[in-house]
């Protein structure tokens, strides 16, 4: 039998499944009139999931790819007939919907832009350019999708429940190796070509957990393809690094040639 | 440090040749007096526990809760003739009463009542014979987590609806504050100010000075107030045009109280609600009658 605050929270998790750890201290607080602190958060979730295990539904949590804090969702643990059959989105929107997600799993980046999604109606009928806006809209307040400068990408809760759906659009999709997690927005290491996310690599400060090689830079290895652009990028910026170290000594007895041959190497 | 290996081994072909058990033992019982059961695993076999809850067995306060249901493998058997089900029969059960959960919380979002039909065609395994049980098991559900009660409308047997019993702290905010919603107060109220009935065009006359154009909200007001039991359309008989009267639905009347709606009226009228005279008392008298109930 839950408490009135836990019928309370559970009601609003209804109208909004995603909530950060921040707005989950906000809505405890709304509930039980006073501050909780980091355990009573964590025994809420618990006893949250132990009232809703008859139902099928669970609180999950997990750190978002984005801004790495954690965020947790009120997702379906099973596929229910009564998901499968009510679904909010009409056929069209959920075929965009659908085009969306394998967009973003098979992107290296992890995200595709918003002008694409709604050119996409072209190929789905049914579905004008404002349908297409409008339904990119229900997606964004359903919160299924995220849109930062025109990029649109996955939030927390379609990590959590579209699991299993992502895996089937795009058989190449890994788990993060060091914190075992979906990864959308990951990085690869170019020599074992294991997939990380940016955060997770960085607090191992650039060590591949997989072959040990350390990265030089974040920036470098992003894929095999993108070496060579990040490597004519890196050289407009590396030689005031890098290089001005050795020309030091070279320097005043090259003098004017050091200008010539500044970016030929 | 021995870990008898062959003894296993032995003991695993003997209890393969045995027909695997199919009634589940009852292992123990949560604070909510489910009933947990299980059927042991047989790893070698590929076979795992096989784990299921019963249904709510509403026992008086006296009975002591117990804490999480103990994981020993006891091999007690499942007590009282109540259980003769296999544990097939109850995993069935269990997620067909999950199945109904989920339906009954996906409609309520929309606010459209669940028919008993759309229940049946949806919710694999379920029959004439074990609806009712399964509605009476998701409707005690209902309530003891959520606090909604699972109300079916006597107009039309076998219309279901979840009525929210919580009240919600104002800082936490779940209400919907769409358009559709204020429409559907702007509504109600013009028809309570009416005296229950108000021809259509009136409403909408209402709606184009508050600036709600009617030919954008007709459908709203018309067909999905209508579905969702909120307003009563009647055709006036031997008009032409043919024109409707709008009364209040049966879901408005239990959804909200005429004071909700008359102090909603008050507010863009501007006056306190006490100065609409015989309406306030009606107001009133409801609400006695309600807490007299």
């Amino acid at each position: 039998m839950a408490s009135d605050q836990q019928k309370q929270i559970l009601q609003y998790l209804l109208y909004k499944p995603l909530v950060s750890l921040k707005d989950l201290e906000k809505i405890y607080a709304a509930a039980y009139e006073r501050q909780g602190r980091g355990e009573e958060i964590r025994d809420l979730v618990r006893s949250l999931n132990d009232l809703l295990k008859p139902a099928q539904l669970g609180i999950k949590s997990r750190l978002c790819e984005d801004n790495n804090e954690e965020y947790f969702a009120l997702i379906n643990m099973i596929e229910s007939e009564a998901a499968k059959h009510t679904s909010e989105f009409s056929p069209a929107e959920f075929e965009l919907f659908k085009w969306v997600l394998k967009e973003i799993v098979s992107s290296e980046s992890g995200s595709v832009s918003s002008i694409d999604c709604i050119n996409q109606s072209s190929y789905i009928q049914k579905l004008t350019k404002t349908d297409a806006q409008k339904a990119l809209d229900k997606f964004l307040a359903s919160q299924w999708l995220n849109e930062r400068e025109g990029e649109v990408s996955l939030t927390v809760r379609a990590l959590l429940e579209l699991e299993p759906l992502l895996k089937k659009l795009d058989e190449d999709l890994q788990n993060c190796k060091i914190c075992s997690k979906l990864a959308v927005k990951k990085v690869a290491c170019p020599d074992c070509g294991a997939k990380f996310h940016r955060y997770c690599i960085s607090k191992l400060k650039l060590k591949c957990p997989a072959c040990h090689r350390v990265w030089r830079s974040l920036e470098e290895e992003s894929t095999p393809s993108q070496m060579s652009l990040s490597q004519t990028l890196s050289q407009t910026s590396n030689p005031s690094t890098s290089q001005v170290p050795n020309r030091r000594n070279g320097g005043i007895r090259r003098g004017r040639s050091h200008m010539e041959s500044d970016d030929s190497e | 440090m021995s870990r008898s290996v062959w003894s296993k081994v032995f003991a695993n072909f003997v209890n393969s040749l045995r027909p695997r058990q199919t009634k589940g033992n009852l292992m123990g019982e949560d604070y909510m007096f489910n009933k947990y059961y299980e059927i042991p695993a047989m790893h070698s076999q590929g076979h795992f526990p096989v784990h299921s809850f019963a249904t709510y067995t509403q026992k008086g306060s006296s009975q002591k809760q117990s804490s999480q249901p103990s994981q020993r493998n006891q091999s007690q058997k499942a007590n009282s003739s109540q259980f003769q089900q296999t544990a097939q029969e109850i995993i069935d059960l269990d997620r067909m009463v999950a199945e109904v959960i989920q339906y009954f919380l996906i409609m309520e979002q929309k606010k459209f009542p669940v028919k008993r039909n759309d229940v049946m065609k949806l919710v694999p395994g379920i029959s004439a014979k074990n609806f009712q049980t399964v509605i009476a098991q998701a409707q005690t559900y209902l309530d003891d987590v959520f606090g909604f009660l699972l109300h079916e409308f006597d107009e039309k047997s076998g219309h279901y609806v979840l009525l929210n019993q919580v009240i919600m702290p104002e800082n936490l905010p779940h209400q919907d504050l769409s358009e559709s919603n204020t429409i559907l107060f702007l509504t109600l109220s013009a028809i309570f100010l009416s005296e229950g009935c108000i021809g259509e065009d009136e409403v909408w006359n209402m709606l184009d000075i508050l600036g709600y154009k009617p030919e954008n909200h007709k459908k709203l007001v018309t067909s999905d107030f209508v579905r969702q039991l909120y307003i009563n359309l009647e055709v006036i008989p031997q008009s032409d045009p043919p024109r409707m009267n709008f009364t209040w639905g049966e879901r408005a009347t239990i959804e909200f109280t005429k004071k909700e709606i008359l102090a909603f009226a008050a507010k863009i009228y501007g006056q306190p609600p006490e100065q609409f005279g015989t309406l306030w008392n009606l107001a009133d008298k409801e609400d006695k009658a309600r807490e007299a109930n």
